[in-house]
């Protein structure tokens, strides 16, 4: 017995210091070299990206709305039209042959499909796929379905033409096309896994679990593995309708922190790494063989002021919210805080949408004015200032570090006086205040859903939910100028009534607008010919890898 | 014996209801709205999507309506779907749960084994640099914060030095072994993947070392003022006086004496080094049952949170068992009736 015991004990601190020693020959593989055992995408070429996956949660194109898991979705599926990246306010035909043709009044959208496109199956791409898929988008009653609310109906008269009916003008349809929610999909083979698109999908659809872990798609890629919190896996598609790729597999490896994103970019484990903070930017960007490639965001991040005098008497003056657009350093947050993380968007709509172009931004841009905000404030009857909460989700959005920013705002009003008070919480504990407006300061985002100026110019006024619920602000001649700018067709008439309603903001809304942040990318120097995208974060079709 | 141990197993059943009743009330009477948490800022404000997105998830009953048809599902079998991951609970808990077992085990082996060696050191050298640098060290041990010993460790070993390799339970290139106990060392070994066992020992090395630190300092004390103790007493000055050598002493009279502390403390040491995964598993990226956890409480996630407390509820009952009868093996003395 007693020797036996002995035997145990030995074996048990052998092990122990072989699982201390053992480390000492193993070197980190370099995702260039060949690890050998079971490695993935043998005899081809394979892209390594480091992404916090832990928020994802599902990879169903019509129920996604976890923006990490745009990366995938966007490589996997192709929409009709698309974002023209370098191109602002530009819309690209993908799987359509061409722009729609648009009825007199806005609302009839007539689609060509492009002919001979294959699903990754080996399906033909029709019409009904596109039917299909719309309808569940809508019918699934899932996160994403409001985008379709507007459809009133899809006829496909034959198998290339898709003809679209809205229940009501609208010029930014198109643009919400480019979301990668109306992605088509493969319908012969999502019914063959449970996909349901009818009246009752809520309900009867239960394609959800495979297409978690499968693709259904015409994209440069599949979807081969998902494990959740720990990788994905993308295969070339090969019969993709485009050019094809220059890698035959993606790995999506789940690497939670900045830092060891930034070690693993350095190192070589990885190829591509996305979520850098500001100061692993700066580090990597001092090394050797690694550039940072960069693109807009069409997300902004806003301070709220609520227009209600029962929850702040001086907030609820506009003067006074007027006199805090002119105290704030916009300067000092975007080049200081961010290290030129961001653009400046002067109000609502970010800069670079149709509606808001570079030149018009930078005239209505308020401007520092410490002066100027003192008289406004002395003009409400606060020449001494007030005090305030400034409610704030302790966050990193975007690369912009919220608790900083909410710093930097309190010491920036307290210059004129006002007296902020800092409250950071939980996401969901601090929704469940703005839901009832319980707030006076608020540190917001807002990402658009698609890329067009309605999408704000609706949530940010009297109307949509954040002015209404968050705000309590109330203004009858904006909530009609931003249904008149919906329904107008006419660019040019759209972008004067898109200007009036920045300027309306700008003069009595409750917001600040402070960032719109720049999707920053440390990619090592052997890839090449990716291009970030507003869309889903980095179009990687045409992705090349020495 | 026997009777002890299906006596004991018998009283978990209701052990385990009553932690289930207990964990759902909790989890329920916790303020906050699924809903807010869990779907985005439009869909909120749209009303049939909120009132199908409560009838899918079971949120429109009233609490017993809905505790009653998670007992019943869970007689099946069927620990529901996981609204964080959209996944059955039940294929995220094989997913996740080894994981955390694995880091756990490799750090209580390093924790024991470190313990036991300093233990000794500290005791048989008593008044020496070396028992003050131990001193030292299980004080530190004991203070670090994880979070920081994890980035530093990477920083160094990995990043600096590249002895190590970085994040995660294999490199991004290796394929995950055939599934077996979802322990990816344990598996290649089964599968017989040498180069991936290699390397999942190595992504092992350092969360495992640094979620051991502290217990290593915790079980060298223990060992050594149990071992100081045992030095003292008659059986071993009997030893000493019929004349046998000191390492005959401390390893084959004091040795298993020693034991039984070590025994009772690593029964608790397993609880906390599950729940100190927490943080690790966050450095690390390590895809375990605490970063699961963390994210359903966040979000509500009812049946997420229910599974691992269920789980982790077994998994303590059967090691406190485990640690009860096994003294029986390390000290004769003890009977179970």
């Amino acid at each position: 017995m007693r020797q036996k015991r002995w035997t145990w004990l030995v074996a048990l601190a052998t092990f122990a210091l072989m699982l201390t020693s053992c480390g000492g020959g193993a070197t980190p593989a370099a995702s260039s070299e060949p690890t050998g055992g079971t490695s993935e995408g043998t005899g081809g070429k394979t892209l390594v990206i480091a992404q916090d996956l832990s928020k994802i949660t599902r990879f169903d194109p019509e129920r996604i709305f976890e923006i990490p898991a745009y990366l995938t979705d966007g490589n996997v599926y192709d929409t009709l039209v698309t974002y023209k990246v370098g191109d602002d306010n530009h819309i690209a035909p993908s799987l359509a042959a061409a722009l729609p043709e648009v009825s007199g009044d806005g609302s009839v959208y007539t689609f060509r499909l492009r002919p001979n496109v294959k699903f990754a199956s080996g399906n033909p791409l029709t019409s009904a796929d596109v039917a299909f898929s719309f309808n569940r988008l809508e019918n699934l009653q899932d996160d994403p379905a409001y985008l379709a609310d507007g459809i009133q109906s899809i006829e496909t008269p034959d198998d290339l033409t898709v003809k679209i009916t809205l229940k009501y003008p609208d010029a930014s349809f198109l643009a919400a096309l480019t979301a990668t929610n109306f992605a088509v999909l493969d319908s012969k083979l999502v019914k063959e896994h449970g996909g349901q698109s009818g009246p009752d999908a809520a309900k009867t659809d239960t394609a959800e679990d495979w297409l978690n872990a499968h693709s259904a798609g015409s994209g440069p890629y599949t979807l081969a593995e998902y494990m959740p919190k720990q990788r994905i896996v993308l295969k070339r598609n090969p019969n993709y309708w485009g050019p094809p790729p220059g890698v035959d597999t993606v790995i999506i490896t789940h690497t939670g922190e900045s830092a060891a994103q930034s070690f693993a970019v350095q190192r070589g484990t990885v190829d591509i790494a996305m979520d850098l903070n500001i100061h692993d930017l700066k580090a990597v960007q001092a090394g050797q063989g690694i550039r940072i490639e960069t693109g807009p965001t069409f997300d902004l991040v806003y301070l709220g002021m609520t227009a209600d005098p029962a929850k702040s008497k001086p907030l609820s003056d506009p003067h006074v919210r007027l006199a805090v657009r002119h105290a704030l350093d916009y300067d000092g947050i975007i080049n200081d805080l961010l290290q030129g993380g961001g653009y400046r968007p002067a109000s609502i709509i970010p800069v670079g949408l149709l509606g808001n172009s570079q030149a018009m931004n930078d005239g209505l841009q308020p401007k520092t004015d410490i002066a100027l905000a003192k008289k406004e404030l002395s003009d409400a009857g606060y020449p001494d200032g007030f005090s305030a909460t400034l409610l704030y989700v302790s966050q990193t959005f975007d690369g912009v570090p919220f608790d900083a920013l909410a710093a930097k705002i309190q010491s920036d009003l307290a210059k004129v006086g006002i007296q902020v008070t800092l409250q950071p919480m939980q996401s969901s504990a601090a929704r469940e205040k703005t839901r009832n407006g319980d707030l006076q300061f608020y540190l917001g985002t807002w990402g658009a859903d698609y890329l067009d100026a309605n999408d704000f110019a609706q949530v940010f006024s009297p109307g949509g939910p954040l002015a209404d619920r968050d705000m309590h602000y109330k203004n009858d001649a904006l909530k009609d100028l931003v249904v008149q700018a919906d329904s107008t067709t006419d660019p040019d008439r759209r972008t004067s009534l898109y200007k009036r309603i920045a300027e309306i903001q700008l003069e009595d809304g409750p917001w600040a607008v402070l960032v719109q942040p720049k999707l920053r990318y440390a990619v090592r120097s052997e890839v090449a010919n990716i291009a970030v995208n507003p869309v889903y974060l980095i179009d990687l079709s045409q992705a090349q890898k020495k | 014996m026997a009777t002890y141990i299906a006596r004991r197993l018998a009283i978990m059943v209701p052990l385990l209801i009553g932690i289930t009743f207990v964990t759902f009330l909790v989890s329920h009477l916790t303020p906050g709205d699924p809903i807010l948490a869990n779907l985005g800022p439009r869909a909120q404000y749209d009303p049939q999507i909120v009132a199908q997105y409560r009838q899918r998830w079971g949120l429109d009953k009233p609490f017993l309506v809905q505790y009653y048809v998670y007992l019943g599902n869970l007689v099946r079998g069927d620990l529901g779907r996981s609204i964080t991951t959209d996944h059955p609970v039940r294929d995220d808990l094989r997913q996740f749960f080894p994981a955390t077992l694995e880091l756990a085990t490799a750090a209580v082996v390093i924790a024991v084994a470190g313990g036991l060696v300093f233990g000794f050191v500290i005791v048989v050298f008593r008044r020496t640099f070396l028992k003050d640098l131990l001193d030292a060290m299980a004080l530190v041990g004991s203070s670090v914060p994880v979070f920081w010993l994890g980035l530093l460790g990477l920083s160094w070993l990995y990043y600096r030095l590249g002895w190590l390799p970085g994040t995660g339970e294999l490199d991004p290139a290796l394929a995950p072994p055939p599934y077996t106990t979802g322990m990816y060392a344990v598996d290649a070994l089964i599968a017989g993947q040498w180069a991936t066992f290699r390397n999942a020992v190595a992504h092992l090395v350092l969360p495992s070392l640094s979620l051991s630190v502290y217990w290593v300092g915790v079980f060298a004390r223990v060992v050594g003022s149990s071992l100081f103790e045992v030095l003292q007493s008659d059986y071993v000055r009997t030893a000493r006086s019929k004349g046998l050598g000191e390492s005959a002493v401390l390893l084959r009279h004091a040795f298993r004496n020693v034991l039984i502390p070590v025994v009772t403390m690593l029964g608790l040491a397993y609880g906390g080094l599950l729940s100190g995964a927490v943080l690790t598993e966050a450095i690390f990226s390590w895809p375990g049952v605490g970063q699961y956890a963390y994210r359903a409480a966040q979000f509500f996630d009812f049946p997420a949170i229910m599974g691992v407390t269920l789980v982790v509820s077994v998994l303590y009952v059967v090691v406190n068992l485990l640690v009860d009868v096994s003294y029986a093996f390390i000290n004769p003395q003890v009977r179970y009736q």
